[in-house]
This record gives structure tokens, sequence and C-alpha cells, in this order.
């Protein structure tokens, strides 16, 4: 079209040579290098993110308008327009070459915030795809914002009056995400979110995640916005034309192309929104399936039972709805609809929620669907919030494929534990989250079975001796022997114990059979550890711990620390370095401690100190791993039991990772569970970087940027005066 | 080259243009002229394009300007009446700008040239918010003659500038008429009469009458006014020597001298100074009256009237 380049030029050329465009420059730069500075700072304990995009979205309230406020209103006002109307060149031209010059110039100012972008890969290692991702969705954004800016621009004469209502405009659209909390109903909290700028942006741009539906939506803003600009300018020639004639039939003409220009874009967008076109641009693919996904997705399919995914999102949480849907439909896609997505209100529907045991708004459940195609009750498993949201979603599907595979038994003869009983004292926490994972807890009584002449069922994946009282019988050992010898796998948990027969003793026939079976056994022993503990040398922490097991994987994370195990009062394990299996240390003590014989004297008077003859010189092992390639049977032993109670076990984090991670070793769940346990990086510092830089670069960004712009527009303001 | 039929134009309610129809031949140069709010400037807008009429027709160089828009506001240079320009850019700038978009082919040449012929050529670097008042209508003008258009219209052109400036400003309109169809805008009487070739008068929406401005004289005015001042006469010897006077139809005292109205068609100057002379006395001034706007006007309205 003829004149858009003319129209686009001479703006560009007002722009660049206007002191205003210069100020509106530095005011840009200093929010924005404000925005990155605050965030940098937070950053040397958060992960950076890209502060600057974001916080467009809400600052571009401001700065859309300034940009497109006397693009048409000054020509109005100024009487130029009536030229530009009378030059023989379409209105199309010069709406469209305003549109663009306040854009192109939109997307210089966004280029110079690029600096930033350069900083935080200087001294972090900031996510470059979500940064890209973030750029162009504000990029978008800003088109949209302009195009509205360009519309109230062509109503009005004042450019105050342009502005104020461009402003009043874009904060109704601004704040509509947040529809949900004044908006009781779910789909129409949802709607008005759809058709809010930010909705299209915070929940994917934002997050590194590019959808063609944003595309679509911004794009539809902006042709719509640009075509009612362009009927509002032309309007301007009919004049007082009013309600006759020309002026009716042209009004009648501009609602009918906008009910069809929206016709056409909202017809686009269901459609795209439908086809779900989403181009991943996260660094770890968080919003593309993994390839251990699809290996779950596989087993879904060849099993063929319905799975549903139900979600629970107030209108207050509709972004973490929009985020959860973008992963949960790719299971719906990958799967044909095997696995399908429900969301509900859990306002509106109280008692659903209730069924699912509902706790925090936001969660999701996986189950299988009966006959009646009707969430099956017995088998919702929550999807936990630890990790991303796919692994988290595919641990649940597969802890509901795995639903009875794994049966974890606690000895109960023996010991004083009740396992079916989740309410007990002590330990109803790991029994609990056994359960919570898909794992099916009961006891066994071995002095029993050894009775009965009978063997630990064959279900049993793992056998927890926990809590014992007493010693095994020389029967129930029998039964272990069998249970082993067909690659039987037990967690085996002893304690200081100052009885007269405690279990595990030194002189307990059953720890002289770990001994020659596995090459482990426990030592009469207290540990006391000077160097590595919580407060008193019994408290001892875990100091040394394997390298490349998996039960270890997580342990002693030199970032965390409450990543170490706490153990109360433990004994010493004793490993064999000459073993009948392959075995080793799990965790060790440090170099300043040593192992308490005297357990009289400890269990009396909590009195202790090393002497050389009779007491074992550190490091000492607090538990041990023994693996029989040959026939299967695993074990891990561990000299204290406290660190699994209620009281300990997620404090420190520690406790719960060691035995999370044994079990999953014992069982063979981690085989199955194909994430296996991973070091927590998400929410690590990644900013290093000295004070005295982030003065420099605070320096730079928001004195030194804004300020050479604005001496830039003096400049140019002082050159062209003088003529 | 400008053909008007019949044009109407209302705004809401209230009536501008009301059935107004006239012609201009190429290298013509007509002056609208008329009162405030008679429809010079309705006309004009419709004229270039700027809005459409409500009813009738207009064309320029046989374009129509609503069915034909584009090609009909290619032929046209408008100069509006406010002289609306970008105080921002530099002269030059902004001329070439209009160049570009009226689609001139080299556009700095043309706006040089364009810059020249109103003799600003030399201020081209300036920024157009430094010129004075008449320098921008100058810098108005230009704009209005970089595309060499074949019909110029120019919307009082020189309503708000200094009595030199005026002058130079008729010059310049009167010259544009060797090359271009000129319509201009007006509400003084002199100057249309100084600049134009033929006017149109516009009263209320409508055309009030239309000539050359001799005719116009002539079929408007019942006769020319002329101021006397008389020496060595009594006033009332002094009047009855002019009542007296061939030719003229009236004479009344008016201040220190008389004013004496001639009969239609009839230069009463040389009568009158006869009598005097006869008389005995001695004219010591003679100076024709011009009549303002307001007077044609009330005799226009007058014979709508009748």
């Amino acid at each position: 079209m003829r004149g858009i380049g003319i129209v686009f030029r001479r703006e560009m050329a007002a722009y660049f040579t206007s002191p205003i465009a210069y100020l509106i420059a530095a005011a840009f730069l200093l929010v924005t290098g404000l925005v990155f500075n605050t965030n940098l700072t937070l950053s040397v304990t958060q992960r950076p993110v890209n502060p600057v995009p974001n916080a467009l979205a809400f600052f571009l309230i401001f700065f859309g308008p300034v940009l497109t406020m006397r693009l048409l209103a000054e020509e109005a006002r100024e009487g130029t327009l009536e030229l530009l109307l009378t030059a023989p060149i379409n209105e199309r031209a010069i709406v469209f070459g305003k549109f663009l010059s306040a854009w192109a110039y939109f997307t210089l100012l966004l280029l110079l915030t690029l600096v930033y972008q350069v900083i935080l890969v200087a001294v972090a290692r900031p996510e470059v795809g979500q940064a890209v991702s973030a750029y162009i969705g504000i990029w978008l954004y800003g088109g949209a914002v302009l195009a509205i800016g360009l519309f109230f621009s062509a109503m009005t004469d004042s450019q105050v009056l342009a502005a104020f209502l461009s402003v009043a405009a874009l904060t109704l659209l601004y704040l509509g995400e947040q529809a949900g909390q004044i908006v009781a109903n779910l789909d129409l909290a949802n709607l008005i979110r759809t058709l809010t700028l930010p909705g299209h942006y915070t929940g994917s741009f934002a997050v590194g995640l590019i959808r063609f539906e944003d595309f679509v939506f911004f794009s539809g803003v902006i042709v719509v916005m640009l075509y009612v600009a362009l009927r509002a300018l032309e309007a301007r020639r009919t004049g007082g034309a009013g309600w006759q004639g020309r002026g009716v039939r042209s009004l009648i003409g501009s609602a009918l192309g906008v009910a069809f220009l929206l016709t056409v874009v909202s017809g686009v967008y269901a459609a795209s929104a439908n086809a779900a076109l989403t181009l991943d641009m996260t660094e770890s693919r968080q919003y593309s399936l993994s390839r251990e996904t699809l290996t779950v997705l596989q087993r879904v399919k060849e099993f063929g039972q319905p799975i549903r995914i139900t979600g629970f999102y107030s209108p207050n949480a509709l972004t973490f709805r929009q985020l959860d849907d973008a992963i949960a439909r790719l299971y719906e896609e990958e799967t044909d609809g095997l696995i399908s997505r429900e969301y509900f209100d859990p306002n509106e529907n109280r008692t659903y929620s209730e069924r699912f045991n509902l706790q925090i708004d936001g969660e999701l459940f996986v189950s299988y669907l009966d006959a009646n195609g009707e969430v099956d009750f017995s088998t919702v498993r929550r999807v936990t919030a630890e990790n991303s949201q796919e692994r988290n979603l595919t641990n649940a599907i597969l802890r509901l494929l795995d639903i009875n595979r794994f049966e974890v038994a606690f000895e109960v003869g023996s010991s004083d534990i009740v396992p079916d009983d989740s309410s007990a004292a002590g330990y109803s926490g790991i029994i609990d989250g056994l359960e919570a994972n898909g794992i099916e807890t009961f006891g066994i009584n071995l002095n029993q079975l050894a009775i009965d002449g009978q063997d630990v069922p064959n279900t049993v994946t793992t056998l927890m001796l926990l809590q014992m009282r007493e010693p095994l019988s020389a029967g129930a050992v029998q039964v272990l022997d069998r249970y082993f010898a067909r690659g039987g796998r037990a967690f085996v948990f002893a304690d200081a114990d100052y009885g007269a027969s405690p279990f595990l003793s030194e002189s307990d026939p059953f720890n002289a059979y770990l001994w020659e079976r596995f090459g482990v056994r426990m030592r009469d022993a207290v540990v006391i550890d000077a160097l590595s503990n919580a407060g008193t040398e019994l408290d001892v922490l875990s100091y040394a711990v394997s390298d490349g097991s998996t039960i270890t994987a997580r342990l002693n994370d030199p970032e965390n620390p409450f990543s170490r195990a706490l153990f109360r009062v433990a004994r010493a394990v004793q490993i064999d370095p000459e073993p009948p299996v392959q075995n080793g240390m799990v965790v060790a003590t440090s170099p300043e401690s040593y192992g308490e014989t005297d357990l009289t004297l400890l269990g009396q008077s909590s009195r202790y100190a090393f002497e050389v003859s009779e007491d074992i010189a550190g490091p000492l092992n607090l538990a041990a791993w023994a693996n029989d390639t040959r026939t299967g049977a695993r074990l891990v032993l561990v000299g204290d039991q406290n660190f699994l109670s209620n009281g300990l076990v997620q404090n420190p984090e520690g406790n719960g990772i060691l035995f999370t991670d044994a079990i999953t070793w014992l069982t063979g769940f981690g085989e199955s569970v194909i994430f296996a346990p991973q070091a927590r990086a998400s929410n690590l510092p990644t900013v290093f970087i000295s004070t005295q830089d982030l003065d420099n670069i605070a320096l730079i960004t928001t004195l030194l940027l804004p300020g050479a712009v604005l001496l830039l527009g003096v400049g140019i303001r002082w050159w062209r005066g003088r003529r | 080259m400008i053909e008007v039929e019949n044009l109407c134009r209302r705004y809401g309610s209230a009536t501008a243009l009301d059935g107004v129809s006239f012609a201009a031949q190429s290298g013509e140069v007509v002056g609208l002229l008329g009162p405030n709010g008679a429809g010079k400037t309705t006309t004009m807008r419709i004229l270039t394009g700027f809005m459409p009429p409500t009813s009738g027709r207009a064309r320029i160089d046989g374009h129509d300007v609503v069915e034909d828009s584009l090609a009909a506001r290619a032929k046209v240079g408008y100069l509006p009446e406010r002289t609306p320009l970008y105080p921002d850019m530099t002269v030059e700038g902004c001329v070439t700008f209009w160049a570009e978009l009226r689609g001139v082919k080299k556009p700095r040449p043309a706006a040089h040239e364009a810059l020249r012929k109103v003799d600003l050529f030399g201020r081209r670097q300036s920024l157009v918010r430094s010129l004075s008042k008449g320098m921008r209508q100058r810098l108005g003008l230009a704009q209005a003659l970089v595309h060499n258009p074949p019909v110029v219209i120019l919307d009082e052109p020189t309503i708000g500038i200094d009595p030199a400036q005026v002058i130079e400003v008729r010059q310049t309109v009167k010259a544009l008429g060797k090359e271009h169809t000129v319509l201009f805008s007006t509400h003084i009487l002199t100057e249309a009469e100084q600049v134009c070739d033929r006017v149109v008068i516009l009263n209320l929406g409508r055309v009030a009458a239309e000539g050359t401005p001799d005719s116009l004289r002539k079929t408007l005015f019942s006769g020319d006014r002329v101021a006397v001042q008389v020496q060595g006469l009594s006033p009332e010897a002094a009047l009855k020597a002019l009542r007296a006077a061939t030719g003229v139809a009236q004479a009344e005292p008016d201040g220190v001298g008389f004013v004496v109205r001639g009969k239609t068609g009839v230069d009463v100057r040389p009568h009158v100074a006869g009598a005097v002379q006869r008389a005995g006395g001695l004219v010591i001034e003679l100076r024709p009256i011009e009549l303002t706007l307001e007077d044609i006007f009330l005799n226009l309205v007058g014979k709508g009237g009748n």
C-alpha cells in the first residue's frame, strides 16, 4: 500500500528528533533498570527469571499510551490530519504506517533492554530459551497495547484524553487476568481471563511456552483495533453526519466489519487453541514430554484402562490451571484420549472435592475410570508438587500403574509396630508416605510363619525390621534365610538398647547370620561424634556418604545443609572388607568419632569417654548396604531407627531422603519410577557476584544508560534548536 | 477543471451547503467570496476529498471526488485555513514529506523548486516552529504546490498575516493562475477583485452571485459612492451644487464633507468636480469609497428577499 512507508518514515523521524521521545526512552530504561537490579539482588538467593519483560506487562499500561497518544490526536488538533486525509493515499496507509512506527519504536526500546540479558549471561546462567520466549511475548503484547492506544488516539483531538482512555482500557485488560478474585463462576472468570492481555502472556510466553493461540490472540487484537481505528479515522471525514444517511450507513458498516473480524479472529483462535500448537522454549523441556514419560504412557496404552486427570482450581488459580493444562493436554494427546482431563471449581464442587481429600487449591489427581466412565475412587493418586509438572504427573501415573505391585511388609511378631494403624505414634509418617506412593503396607509375624512352617508371601517386595524389641527366633531367621535365597529384600534397623538381650546385639544369632550372609553386622557400640553432630555428640549427622550409590545420591548435598541425615544414639555397623556378596558403606561418621562400648555407663548416666583399649576408633559406619547379585537379595542395615520417627523423618530433610531412596533401591521402585533421584537444582542461587559488581551494574543500568539517552535527547534538541 | 453540481452538505440538522453549483476552467483564478459560515470551507473540503457531500457531485479534472477520490486528490494542492504544519520538522523535510505522499517521483528537487517559488529556499534547514506567520503561510503554499497540481485550493490564505505579506501572497496567488486552476476563498472584496478572474459569492450555503468582479459590481451595486470635500462654498451651497450635478442620485453631508452616490453605471467624479467649480468652489478631496462586503451582502440579502 503506497504511503505506509512514507508515513512510517515521518513518524520514526518524529520519534528520533523529538526530545519527548528521548525522555520516554530514558524513563523506560530507568524503570526496567530498577526492576532488573532489584531482581538481580534477589537472585543471589533465587534463580534469576526474566524480570524485565514480565514487569513490562504491567508498565506497558503507561508506556504504551505515551507512545501512541499523539499519533492521530495531535494531527487532528494541529489540523495536519486534514492534509493527510486529502493526500492521495488510503486511510489504511496512515493507520498502518503510524502503528508500525510506534511498534518499531517500542521494539527499539525493547532491544535496549537486552543489555540486561547480556549482563545476566555474564554473571549467571539464565534460561536463554525462556528469555527469548518472554521477549517474543512482550513484543506481541506491546503491539496489541499500541494498537489499542492508536485506536483511542484516533477517537479524539486531545492527547491527554487519548492517553487517559487508553490507560483506563489497558488497566481493565490487565486486571481482568485477576477476574477470578471477583467473579465466582469459573467459566466466566476463565472467559474474561482469555480476553485479557496478560492471560496470553503470564501463563505461556513468560514461562517459556510459546502457544500459537497466543499469537492469534495478539494479532487478532491488533487487527481488530486497527480496523476500529481506521473506521474512527474515516468517521472524521463524515464529521457530524450523525444519525442520518451516510453517518448511519458508516456506523452499521463499522459494526458489521467489527463483528465479521471478531468472528474470524475468535474462530481462528478457537481452532488454534484446539490444535494446541506449542513450542517449548525452556532449557529443561518443561512443556514437552520426556522420553521417560513417553515410556510410561506406552505402558498406559498397553494396559488400556482409561485414566482421568482431575484438577481442582478455583477462579483464583486460573493461571496455574493454564500452566498445568499445558502439560496435561500433552498426556491426553499422546494417549489418544486414553488419559483424559477434567477440571472443577473446588468451591462449587465441594462434596466432589472432598472425595479426593483435596487439601489445597490447584491440586491434581490421577485415577482409573470405572466401567461407567466415572472416577474409581479406590485408585485416586495425588499428584505431588515437588518437581516439574511433568515429573509430578508422570510419577503419579506410575504410582497408579503400580497399584499393588509393591508391598512392604513390617515384621510385627517381635516389634512394636502397627502398620495398619496409620495413626500409630512413632512411624505413621513413613507408612502414610509409602501408602501415598501406591505401596501397600501390612504386617507379618516371622515367628508365627516359622511355627506354621510357612514362608514370607511372594508378593512382599521389601521386609521392614523396624522397632524390634527382641531377637528373632531361630525359626524366624530360617524363614528369612529362605526369603533371601529367593531374592528377598530387607530394610533392617538396629538401635542402642540397654536391655538384657537386644535385637542384633553381637551375641544375637541373626547378627552372626547377617555377617555370614551379607558381610555386615552391628557392633555393640554407640557412636560418639565430636565433629559432625547436631548439638550433642550423640546426635550424629552423616559426615560421609558413599559415592555413586542411588541411596545416597541426594544426601549431603553441599548446597543444602538440610540434606544430611541425623541419627540419635546410633550403633556402629561393621562391614566385612572381604564380603561374600557386594556390600558397602551408606553413611559414615567423621574421623573425630568413636564407638563407645561401655553401654552400661552410657545407659545409666549418659556419660562416655574414649578408652583406647576398649572403644572403637572412628570413622565408623552408621548404615551399610549389601546386594547379592546371584539371588537378587538386598539388604540395608542402619544402626538407628529414631531417624524414621515422625519427629525426625522430615526434619532434617536428609532423613526422609535416606529412607525414600533406600526403600526405592530395595523395592526396585526406582527402576520403575523413571525419574531417578536427582540433585535439587531449581531453587539454588545461581548468581555469583560481588556486592561491588552489583553496585557497578546498578550504576550502569539505572544511571548511565538512561542518562546517556537523556543527554542524547538534550543534544539533539540543542542542535536542532540552533537552526 | 473544477465542476460543482448541486452540492449539499448537512451537519446533523444544520445545513452548510444547499445546492451549490459552479465551475472553474483551466488556468482560471476563482475567488470564493462570502462571510463566515457561508460554506466556503465546506465547499473546499468536499473538493479536496476531505469529506463527502451529503448529496450532489463535484469533479476535479473529470474525477469525481467521491467515486474516484484518490485520483481527484492527486490533482489538488490544498492549503487549509489554519495552515497546518509539523512544527518539529525542517522546512525542507516538511515539503519533501508532502511531495512523497503525493507521489512526486523526485521529492527533494521538487521540494526545493517549490521552496524557491515561495522564496523560502534559504530557510530550508530551519525548523518550522521558528518561522514567522507569513513564512508559514508561504510554506503552506509550497506544500500545496510541490506536486505541481493542476488545481490549487487555498482557504483564506491571507488571513492573519501583516499587510506587506498580504500583498505578497496576493501576487503569488495571481501568478499561480498562469499554470494552475486556483480556487481561493476570502471575505475581502478587494482581494477578490485584485486576484480573481471570476468570483463566486456564497451566502448561507447558496451561490448568491457569480461572475467577473466587474460584472458583479455592475449587477450588484446601484452606484459608486464618492467622498467630497469642498472649499470656498457654504455647506448649503455645496450640497445644492452637488445635488444638481449630472449623474448624482443622492448627496448627503458627512462630517466636514459630503457623500455622493452616483446613478448606476455612471462615474460621477468629473460631474461633481465640474459642478463645484461652476458654483465657485474648489474640490480639495474627491475619493471613491470602497464598498464593504457587508454592504454587498445587505444588498444581496435584500435582493433575495425581493
